[in-house]
């Protein structure tokens, strides 16, 4: 099995990203039924509409955002450190936790810090999948530019999410180096 | 090849194969919907339409 077929869900259109979730989750949606019919429960779940279905959409959606930088941090730590870790006695484990994690820890956090960039912006998903309190900041900026046409409001809610990304992308940079994706 | 390495790896693969399940899932089971007679997404199909 090829490791890039992982990536075709970010290669699928924004807005059937958080339609088949819908189509799974819903209440005799696939997830239900199968349970159901297997016996493990009674009443369908509520998987949607809630802080569930917000967090297993957004984690389908940006898993391999966080994948992908982690692959690149493992595939550069070299096969023979481990075996030398495993020649000189340290078990499974300790081999993972004092020579490979340490390796593989500015990728981690460089797809953590992705994600978390990424995810401050979703506005749609959370909009079809959540609920009253799962709204995130960009639908607020929508709500106050087209409801209520507050748009100091707007703008001020702008300007914080600019304000709080930057220093993020600003340890991302400093993670991962050079920025992957540029205009030039 | 000691025995716990074996596990390990078998649980790695296992993991590797939920996942990648997880991802590509939703894609496989929207498509069918797409064909579908019906205009909400939902399951059962009921019939061939390609409208």
């Amino acid at each position: 099995m090829h490791e890039g077929h992982g990536a075709i869900s970010v290669f699928s259109p924004p807005l059937t990203c958080p339609v088949t979730p819908a189509v799974i989750l819903q209440k005799n949606g696939l997830i239900n039924t199968l349970l159901i019919n297997i016996g493990l429960i009674g009443q369908p779940l509520e998987l949607i509409y809630n802080r569930t279905g917000v967090l297993i959409a957004l984690t389908h959606i940006l898993l391999p955002y966080a994948v992908l930088p982690i692959l690149g941090a493992m595939r550069n730590v070299p096969r023979n450190q481990t075996l030398a870790a495993n020649s000189l006695g340290a078990g499974p484990l300790k081999t993972f936790f004092s020579v490979y994690l340490p390796q593989i820890l500015p990728g981690i956090s460089a797809g953590g810090l992705l994600v978390f960039i990424l995810s401050l912006g979703y506005y749609i998903t959370p909009l079809l999948l959540g609920g009253e309190g799962d709204q995130l900041l960009p639908y607020y900026i929508a709500f106050y530019t087209t409801q209520t046409v507050n748009w100091g409001l707007a703008a001020a809610l702008g300007s914080v999410l600019l304000t709080a990304t930057f220093p993020l992308y600003a340890s991302y940079i400093r993670l991962v180096g050079v920025p992957p994706i540029g205009l030039g | 090849m000691t025995d716990s390495t074996y596990w390990w790896k078998l649980a790695g693969r296992t993991f590797g194969v939920v996942v990648l399940l997880f991802l590509i899932a939703p894609i496989i089971v929207i498509i069918p919907l797409s064909l579908n007679t019906s205009s909400i997404l939902a399951y059962p199909l009921e019939g061939f339409s390609l409208k």
